[in-house]
């Protein structure tokens, strides 16, 4: 119902800011006819609005109402076609730089530079004195002083598309670089070009009132400035005449509005991650449907998940990642969660940190970690909990650090928001833990962007074990490594596990790597637990045909191999086991 | 005997690092050569920045070397300059990248992307055209066809979309497809139907794939020959069987052993140290992390030894049969 109506708003913006500017539209183009003649002196001057002038007249006796009308036409013809025309040129500049690289992008970028150094308005004025009056003069000026931060932003635009694989694709099609130009990179920068349009009009309609009211432009021309710059001049503050001014200080505003209004409903449309996030399935059931079941945690386990369904709202409704999953992990026992992209393994883990993103929500079930019920946690229990209980290590190692504090700082963080140590007792902590992981404490002064990708994930290792937790999550830690890496890696882990005596969930896609590191593996596969056994026996007798699917799609380096059924036959399984794609708004690739 | 199919010879590149005047460079490639014969799939084996996408950009004549060349039935394509002999090049050697999600172009139908190709190469055009790109989808195991053409890139799952992908290389009829790393942003149980079609063309209509991938399980499967790259430099070359079930180099052994495969896994030691100083200049690359290493390593690149037939492997111990039996890996 929300999102429904929170649609209805990003449709009304669009709406309102097209009416508003159509209206105006509507008048620049045939207003003018409808009026009086605005240069000509009608009546007294100062009058305030009357049957025969309904805006009043000016301080040399002008129709204000026919002054307004007029003065729209040439405002906004100026506005828009400065706003082509720096959308233009900058793309032009900015594409060209961005796909061609090399000298042409250093020769462009520096122009591009020294403009944007200069700065406009002087810029506008000098060269305002030199060229001959009129509104080209004005539409020369601004594209002029306007066109270099446009040319940034397409250039930024052209250089992350050209490292796009489609487009080097295209190159190795045999496609030529003006076709690359115009039919691979521009379609993808429609909406680029849209909100560049409409920002640069706003920019155009801002700076020319600007000048024009500082008498810069051609005074004799009726535009909403010069309205502006001869109120000022007629003392219209001093004799308290607000009618003067005030109408064409409200079109001014309103045309702005409707342009902001329709750039940010263009964003939106095209940037998904502006809209508002559908609302999460109400999670206040929860207890309601609990049943007495999963009231009990097996003994002895560290945590128990009991019938656990979580939910995304996406725009077709509810969907269910998790369904019904329950699970234990014993203390000390590293338990393998293993299935595909969308199967909601991911989100299974952070469930057990509750660290789902918001559109998502546990709908059913709950978690039990050593007796405490974690679904039922109050905010500040949940802070407390997390961390020092349940801890994370997540596949991106450079996401998760953050990239502008030393490594010591970032485990003082964690310290010190569990308990308030002492920055230096924090940092011996740091060093210790570093070396724990088989990293030089020395490291503790470094910043995230000096280590490499395995540094990274020791880093992140050595911060999740920081509090001492009983379970790790780890999330497809090692995904990104090399082989090496990642057996270097594993291998500490074990070796830490065994010493400190923590509890993993390492999720993973890769099975044949959790046979080898895990206690028990389960297997998850659209959002059910389908299989769990010891991972000695999953080897050799997996029972669901989903396992073995899986274990069959790994080549071994080993010489004999089972027969393989025939790819089709393979693919076929597979795609008719699979989720439906609007069930894994949470996947990863 | 006729020249290979696609050979390169000596192959350099370099990269400038620092800032705006610094004249330092990376060296990427460092001397690679190898040739791939019609029909062959040879599998380039590496770890991130050994180097291994930077050769396929320059063999798809996305980049160009610093020195060295490549030719193609004997010719050398790097001396021909000009969009006529670019396009031609590019009618014979074709490429599939590794992520499917980005090498299609979201705003073009499955249609558009394979009609380009054979417009661009003169392979179809007319009322032709449609027949052909639904021809190109059903070799690829894409059906039904006529649905599929008109669908856009979003619409497709990740395994549908290198079919297309793979589809896209077919359509100009090329000698030779550069395939980097074509699964491994797949979901596992789609990952083994792309590498069978690709195996079905090297049978069916015999031609040559460089299949690079940091999967040696999968080289394995698909490949006939396999090349080791190490920090730019071909450490060892040879048909599969020979390099994956006997490996010379330290290296290869270390990959080999880092693969997870048997419940032993976790439990074997890498054969390599931590690496305390950088690689030589002169010398091996990899002496400062191989356990056998010695002076030699550290002074002088080794040569290439051969120790069996089309066995190449750089390795001083090699020449001296210094590494002890026991470092063998035992899976």
């Amino acid at each position: 119902m929300r999102d429904t109506l929170r649609r209805l708003l990003r449709q009304r913006k669009a709406a309102v800011g097209g009416t508003l500017l159509l209206g105006f539209l509507l008048v620049a183009l045939v207003g003018p006819w409808f009026v009086m003649d605005p240069t000509e002196l009608m009546g007294q001057p100062h009058q305030p609005p009357s049957s025969a002038h309904w805006f009043g007249t000016t301080g040399q006796g002008q129709d204000v109402l026919a002054q307004t009308v007029v003065g729209a036409r040439e405002t906004l013809a100026i506005g828009f076609a400065v706003g082509a025309l720096v959308t233009l040129v900058g793309a032009l500049v900015g594409i060209t730089a961005g796909y061609l690289g090399r000298r042409v992008d250093d020769a462009l970028t520096l122009t591009t530079n020294i403009f944007l150094v200069i700065p406009g308005l002087p810029l506008a004025i000098v060269l305002g004195a030199y060229l001959p009056s009129g509104p080209f003069r004005m539409v020369v000026v601004l594209t002029f002083a306007g066109w270099a931060w446009n040319a940034r932003v397409f250039r930024a635009e052209a250089l992350s598309l050209r490292g796009r694989d489609f487009v080097a694709a295209a190159v190795v099609a045999g496609e030529s670089h003006l076709r690359i130009i115009t039919r691979e990179l521009l379609p993808n920068m429609a909406s680029l070009v849209a909100s560049s349009f409409i920002g640069n009009t706003l920019y155009a309609v801002g700076a020319q009132v600007g000048l024009e009211f500082l008498g810069l432009g051609d005074v004799g021309s009726v535009t909403w400035g010069t309205n502006l710059y001869w109120a000022g001049n007629d003392a219209a503050l001093l004799t308290r005449s607000w009618w003067i001014f005030v109408p064409t200080g409200i079109c001014i505003a309103l045309v702005g509005f409707s342009l902001t209004l329709l750039s940010s409903a263009i964003d939106e449309l095209t940037n998904p991650s502006l809209r508002a996030p559908p609302k999460a399935p109400s999670a206040a059931v929860v207890h309601a449907v609990a049943s007495p079941e999963q009231e009990a945690a097996t003994p002895g386990a560290l945590l128990s998940v009991r019938e656990l369904s979580i939910e995304y709202m996406t725009q077709a409704g509810p969907s269910r990642v998790v369904d019904q999953v329950s699970l234990d992990i014993a203390p000390g026992e590293v338990f393998g969660l293993a299935g595909e992209s969308g199967s909601g393994k991911s989100t299974l883990g952070s469930a057990l940190l509750r660290l789902l993103p918001s559109s998502a929500a546990i709908t059913h079930g709950r978690i039990l970690f050593d007796g405490t019920d974690v679904t039922a946690l109050s905010p500040e229990a949940l802070r407390a909990f997390r961390w020092s209980r349940v801890s994370m290590v997540f596949q991106s190692a450079m996401s998760a650090l953050n990239p502008v504090l030393t490594l010591g700082e970032q485990f003082h963080d964690t310290l010190a928001a569990h308990g308030g140590n002492s920055r230096a007792s924090s940092y011996a902590r740091a060093r210790e833990l570093l070396s724990m992981v088989g990293l030089k404490p020395e490291l503790v002064d470094a910043w995230p962007h000096q280590l490499s990708g395995g540094m990274r994930q020791r880093v992140g290792i050595a911060l999740a074990l920081a509090l001492e937790p009983r379970l790790v999550v780890m999330d497809e830690p090692t995904t990104a490594l090399d082989v090496v890496v990642q057996k270097e890696l594993l291998q500490r882990v074990v070796e830490l596990k065994e010493r400190l005596g923590f509890a993993v969930l390492f999720i993973t896609h890769d099975l044949p790597l959790l046979l080898a590191l895990a206690d028990r593996v389960g297997i998850l596969q659209a959002g059910k637990l389908v299989e769990v056994d010891t991972a000695q026996r999953l080897r050799t007798d997996a029972r669901h045909p989903y396992t073995r699917l899986l274990l069959s799609s790994f080549p071994h380096l080993g010489a004999a191999d089972a027969p393989t059924p025939s790819p089709d036959v393979l693919e076929q399984a597979t795609s008719a086991l699979k989720p439906p794609l609007a069930a894994s708004p949470g996947g990863r690739r | 005997m006729s020249p290979p199919l696609l050979e390169a010879s000596r192959l350099n590149r370099s990269f400038p690092v620092g800032g705006f005047l610094s004249h330092a460079r990376r060296k990427v490639l460092t001397d690679v050569s190898f040739s791939l014969e019609r029909g062959e799939i040879l599998a380039l084996v590496g770890e991130s920045g050994s180097g291994k996408s930077t050769l396929a950009r320059l063999l798809a004549r996305l980049d160009t070397p610093d020195s060295g060349d490549i030719l193609l039935g004997g010719e050398n394509v790097l001396a021909r300059e000009g969009g006529a002999a670019s396009l031609a090049y590019r009618g014979r050697v074709q490429m599939v990248f590794q992520d499917p999600f980005a090498s299609l172009n979201p705003v073009h139908t499955v249609a558009y992307h394979l009609e380009r190709s054979l417009v661009r190469h003169g392979r179809a055009r007319g009322v032709e055209l449609t027949r052909r790109v639904h021809a190109l989808l059903e070799s690829v195991g894409l059906t039904p066809a006529e649905q599929l053409a008109k669908r856009y890139p979003h619409e497709l799952s990740g395994g549908q979309r290198q079919r297309v992908a793979v589809a896209r290389a077919l359509a100009v009829e090329p000698d030779v497809i550069i395939a980097d790393e074509p699964t491994s942003m797949l979901d596992v149980s789609t990952r083994r139907g792309v590498l069978q079609l690709l195996k079905g063309l090297t049978r069916e209509r015999g031609i040559g794939i460089l299949f690079i991938t940091h999967d040696l399980a999968s080289a394995r499967h698909l490949a006939d020959r396999v090349l080791v790259l190490y920090a730019g430099s071909v450490v060892e070359t040879g048909r599969t069987s020979d390099v994956l079930q006997a490996p010379r180099h330290p290296y290869t052994r270390l990959l080999l052993s880092a693969v997870p495969d048997g419940v032993d896994f976790l439990r074997t030691p890498l054969p390599a140290r931590v690496a305390t100083v950088p690689a030589p200049p002169l010398g091996c690359a990899f002496a400062p992390r191989c356990p056998h290493a010695d002076v030699r390593c550290h002074e002088a690149l080794p040569p290439f030894h051969l120790p069996a037939a089309e066995h190449h492997v750089r390795c001083h111990l090699e020449s001296s049969k210094g590494v002890p039996d026991d470092a063998a890996v035992s899976s």
